[in-house]
Parts: structure tokens; C-alpha cells; sequence
């Protein structure tokens, strides 16, 4: 049977809260308004994209971040009691009941202060109770050290390294990539996960 | 002194941590290990072997056990 998807999936495309945080689910407008800054801010381009050099509006429009609320989502992370975005969490469907995630924390006040664990914890939750996804992925640079914990803190089992596949755009060092799931079965066994109805 | 000892040294030296740290500790069990605390970690075992960690050194990474095998490693 084929299904049509039309139209916004609302079970998934919500606002959602955490302990420190309110989730704003975006559109693509917004979230281009989000993340526009980010074309010119070196970190953000050379964690993300791998450039070292600005990004035009065109080509941040062709290849930055921007959910359809189908299959492709995006939250803004907005400390509770301030209205300003810190950052953007998104998760992207794909493959056989599968999902990615990916983060760009923009604000620096925010770094180190464990902002993904909590925001990836509520998602993950929200992603299993609300769709058909049994596994989610990700991938990062075997240099950043801060993702690595948050994957392994949440219970991703490293599943593959991509041997000396990327270049740093600024220092020209050769990097790995690394990939990392977990399964349903396993987040439900493990300290994050919460009953379905935590939150409803 | 085991490689046990010195790893939960060297974990409790990275996360400020002025208690014991017992054998089993690992990232799922002390709430001082954050992010930031993990990138300490990492540089203290750095610097405690005298070298840059590989890849999969890096990710393997989570318990003072893990630490301990790579501590392991250097006296040999």
C-alpha cells in the first residue's frame, strides 16, 4: 500500500520542554532565520559544513538545515525565561524506520554545559513515542570529544569509523568520522528513556 | 598500584572529584563526568601516556576500566 504524506506530521512537529529548555518546533522560514547567521560564523560553518568560508544565502538556503515537518524536523533550544535561541536540534527520517540527528549549538555561554544530552534525551523520547522509528544514528568528527560523550552518555554504540574521509577546512588536518546508533529496544532499556505518557 | 588505581586517579584529577572513586565508576555513574569533563579526561590520559589518543582509543572511553586498559597500554 502506498501511503501519501501530505501536510505537517503533528504527532512529531510540536513544542516540547526539558528541564532547562522550551523546544520551538520550526518551519523552514523560521528556521532559515535561525540559522542564517550561521553562514558567517567560522565555528558553525567548520563544524557543520566543513568550510572555512561564508556561505551565500543561496547556498545556506540549498544546503543548511531545513525541515518539512514530514521527515525532516527541527527544534529551536530556547532557555526557559529568555525567548533567544541558543541553537538547533534537528532529526531527519530515513532508511527503514530510521532517524539522524544532528545539533548546532551557536551560542558559546552554552558550550560544555551539557545542552545536547538534555535536549537529545527529550527528543529521542518524543521521536520513539510519536513515530515509526526503531533506530537512531549520528555522526561525528573523531576530534570532537563533547559529541562523542553525548552519544556514548546516551547509550550509542560506536558502529563504524570513516578512516581519514574529511580535510579541516582551516587547519588542514585529516579527520575520521564516526558513526554511532541505538536501537528502541536498547534506549528502552537504558536510564533515559521515560513512559510514554510522561509528557502528554 | 594497579592501572585501576592510577585510571580513577587520574578520572577523579580531571573531574574535580575529592572522593574515591571506585573501580566500576564510569560515565553512566558520576554525575561530574560531563562533556567538559570528558574532554579532561581525555587530555589528562593524553598527557599521563605522552601521546595523542586514536580514534578508537577516544571513543572507547567511558569507565575507569577503559581508562585503566589504555594506561595499560604504556607499560607494556
Amino acid at each position: 500500500m502506498v501511503r501519501l504524506r501530505f501536510g505537517k506530521n503533528r504527532r512529531v512537529a510540536r513544542d516540547l520542554e526539558t528541564e532547562r529548555f522550551e523546544l520551538k518546533s520550526l518551519g523552514p522560514i523560521e528556521c532559515l532565520r535561525l540559522t542564517a547567521p550561521w553562514r558567517r560564523d567560522p565555528d558553525m560553518l567548520r563544524a557543520l559544513f566543513q568550510s572555512a568560508e561564508p556561505l551565500s544565502l543561496l547556498a545556506w538556503i540549498r544546503s543548511g538545515p531545513s525541515p518539512d515537518n514530514r521527515e525532516r524536523f527541527g527544534w529551536a533550544i530556547v532557555p526557559k525565561g529568555t525567548g533567544t535561541p541558543i541553537g538547533l536540534h534537528t532529526v531527519r527520517f530515513g532508511g527503514y524506520r530510521s532517524a539522524n540527528c544532528m545539533v548546532g549549538i551557536s551560542d558559546r555561554a552554552w558550550w560544555g554545559r551539557d545542552v545536547v544530552l538534555e535536549v537529545r534525551t527529550r527528543l529521542i523520547n518524543h521521536i520513539f513515542a510519536n513515530a515509526e522509528i526503531d533506530r537512531f544514528g549520528g555522526m561525528t568528527a573523531s576530534y570532537n570529544a563533547a559529541s562523542i560523550f553525548n552519544y556514548r552518555r546516551l547509550g550509542f554504540a560506536h558502529v563504524g569509523t570513516e578512516h581519514r574521509v574529511r580535510r579541516d577546512p582551516v587547519d588542514g588536518k585529516v579527520f575520521d568520522m564516526l558513526s554511532f546508533e541505538i536501537f528502541r529496544e536498547q534506549w528502552q532499556q537504558g536510564p533515559f528513556a521515560e513512559t510514554p505518557d510522561e509528557h502528554a | 598500584m594497579s592501572t585501576l588505581d592510577d585510571a580513577a586517579r587520574l578520572i577523579a584529577r580531571a573531574l574535580d572529584i575529592q572522593a574515591e572513586i571506585g573501580p566500576d565508576a564510569s560515565i553512566a555513574t558520576l554525575a561530574a563526568w560531563t562533556s567538559l569533563g570528558h574532554v579532561r579526561v581525555i587530555l589528562e590520559l593524553e598527557e599521563a601516556l605522552g601521546r595523542s589518543l586514536a580514534t578508537e582509543e577516544v571513543v572507547s572511553i567511558d569507565s575507569v576500566a577503559a581508562v585503566a586498559a589504555l594506561l595499560a597500554t604504556a607499560s607494556r
